[in-house]
């Protein structure tokens, strides 16, 4: 199979997954169009070696954090990507007001815990892989995915009056 | 888990689910890849154009124009002052180097603005060493200082968004000069710009647990000049002005540090982060218990990093060498290099100058807030 397939065949498998991340990370279906296409370009320059990895998916997903990053660092640069893609709109479908809640809080996070409660509880990282993809302390991932989880379940409560429970971090 | 947790974690994968993505035309991804390859290729191309222009000698006339009395900046006061392995920090009170305070001209350090992992800029500030000197920047205009040791700093640069690199080794600065979207290499010792090209991407602001703030120079020398940006790790050869990409988007290993005879990996072994060794003549050395960041001493013999496990959460000295550990206070950690030798660590409530050499810690009498080196 050649570059173009090889490729081809894993971003039509994978593009949901990363594109949804990508939403949770930054919080804007828009920006994160751009965010997957930009890292989907470097995934596909580095494609001969991302290729041979252990573990493709941890390396796309590693190339996701980081064009959010860049993102971040660079408005001009999300304005000039932004230009190439044009109008294409986005939508996110939230049809219930829990879930509209949860959206608001993970939002409001800061963006470290964000980051932490989506790779451990969206992607399913253990905590050292988290670790390990965030470039911070399994001290470090524990601490911020349980103030997270605080958080939004503290939100929750206050719109919908549940009893809120301190759950321990598996 | 908890039920709420479990509850919690569902509600999650159901706002996932809410993203509609857009309709991806066919080969659209490919396209772009394709584009930034090509981009790329004819950045590099571009800089091999530019060398050739030097041989040239059409360069000689723009030297002229390097020179430091350029872009307002003073006239060089050329430097003479090496100090030895001694500690470097900023602290209200000014540049420490040792048991000497130098002032500085603005400051240096702006703690209301202080970076974290999720902040864009400006940062809190950036310090880094070269032989006879510091270079900093001033994080209100952007501009880049050289305050030669005992001598009279000066502005060398401008519009530096991620603050200057240098070698504690030798004479050589470098930043990104945003305004003109180039790579500069500076000459401290003699007051020029020794080049500046135009790269497709700029290095990247670094913080996060255990590091101060500054910013992606793995390694600056004479030769070359080293820089992580985004998971993609440039080398540019200083002589030939040439780019090139050692490491395109994060990796697995993925190069951390690197140093003229040591390179530093960070490596994956069933979820746990590993240190990997690579050590020209030796078989690879894989070191377990860190945590995913490490830096190489000026003259590569030793690697600091931080040990991350169920009894010590502290920083540790490696001799790449011999392989022996050396165990700093068991306290979370901030650690950065000064020059040879000498490690800073900040635990709690001290300074560390940490001898990697003769293994002995000593308290610095700095004052918080303190800027510590990024070299």
């Amino acid at each position: 199979m050649d570059v173009e397939e090889d490729f081809t065949a894993y971003v039509s498998q994978r593009r949901l997954t990363l594109f949804r991340t990508a939403c949770l990370l930054c919080g804007d279906p828009h920006q994160a169009e751009d965010i997957v296409q930009d890292a989907l370009a470097r995934l596909y320059a580095a494609w001969p070696r991302a290729s041979r990895a252990d573990d493709i998916d941890g390396y796309a997903r590693r190339t996701i954090i980081n064009s959010h990053l860049n993102q971040v660092r660079r408005p001009w640069r999300r304005e000039h990507v932004a230009a190439d893609v044009g109008e294409r709109p986005t939508a996110v479908h939230l049809p219930t007001e829990d879930l509209q809640v949860l959206w608001a809080a993970l939002r409001n996070l800061p963006p470290g815990q964000r980051k932490v409660v989506i790779l451990r509880h969206y992607l399913g990282l253990s905590v050292e892989e988290t670790a390990a993809d965030l470039g911070i302390s399994v001290g470090t991932v524990k601490s911020q995915t349980s103030d997270a989880l605080a958080a939004l379940r503290r939100a929750l409560a206050a719109e919908f009056g549940a009893s809120v429970t301190d759950g321990e971090d598996a | 888990m908890s039920s709420d947790e479990t509850d919690l974690i569902e509600r999650l994968h159901a706002v996932a689910r809410g993203f509609e993505m857009p309709a991806a035309p066919p080969g659209d991804d490919v396209h772009r890849g394709l584009q930034r390859v090509r981009r790329t290729r004819a950045l590099v191309a571009g800089a091999a154009a530019a060398a050739v222009v030097v041989v040239l000698g059409v360069s000689a006339a723009l030297g002229g124009q390097d020179s430091a009395g350029s872009r307002g900046m003073e006239p060089a006061e050329r430097p003479g002052l090496v100090v030895g392995a001694v500690p470097v920090w900023y602290d209200a009170r000014g540049l420490h180097r040792g048991d000497v305070v130098e002032q500085t001209p603005v400051d240096i350090v702006q703690p209301e603005r202080a970076v974290t992992e999720d902040s864009v800029s400006p940062m809190q500030g950036v310090l880094a060493l070269v032989r006879s000197g510091a270079v900093y920047l001033d994080p209100a205009t952007g501009d880049v200082w050289f305050h030669p040791w005992g001598g009279h700093p000066r502005v060398v640069g401008h519009d530096s968004q991620a603050g200057p690199g240098g070698d504690p080794n030798g004479d050589t600065a470098v930043w990104f000069d945003a305004g003109l979207g180039k790579l500069v290499v500076y000459d401290t010792a003699a007051g020029r710009v020794i080049s500046r090209t135009p790269e497709y991407e700029s290095v990247g602001v670094l913080s996060g647990d255990h590091w101060p703030a500054g910013n992606g120079f793995l390694q600056v020398s004479e030769e070359r000049v080293v820089w992580a940006a985004g998971g993609t790790i440039y080398s540019h050869d200083v002589r030939t002005r040439r780019t090139s990409t050692i490491q395109d988007a994060p990796a697995s290993p993925y190069l951390m540090d690197v140093h003229d005879q040591v390179d530093v990996f960070r490596g994956n072994e069933g979820g746990a982060s590993v240190l990997v060794l690579s050590v020209p003549g030796r078989a690879e050395e894989r070191y377990r218990g860190f945590e995913p960041r490490a830096r190489l001493s000026p003259s590569g013999t030793h690697l600091l990093s931080v040990e991350g496990t169920e009894t010590r959460h502290a920083g540790a000295i490696l001799d790449t060498r011999t392989g022996e550990l050396w165990r700093l206070p068991n306290a979370y950690p901030w650690i950065a290099w000064s020059y040879g030798e000498i490690a800073l660590v900040d635990i709690e409530h001290a300074l560390l100058a940490c001898d990697a050499t003769r293994r002995t810690c000593r308290s610095l009498p700095a004052e918080r807030p303190f800027l510590l080196p990024t070299n």
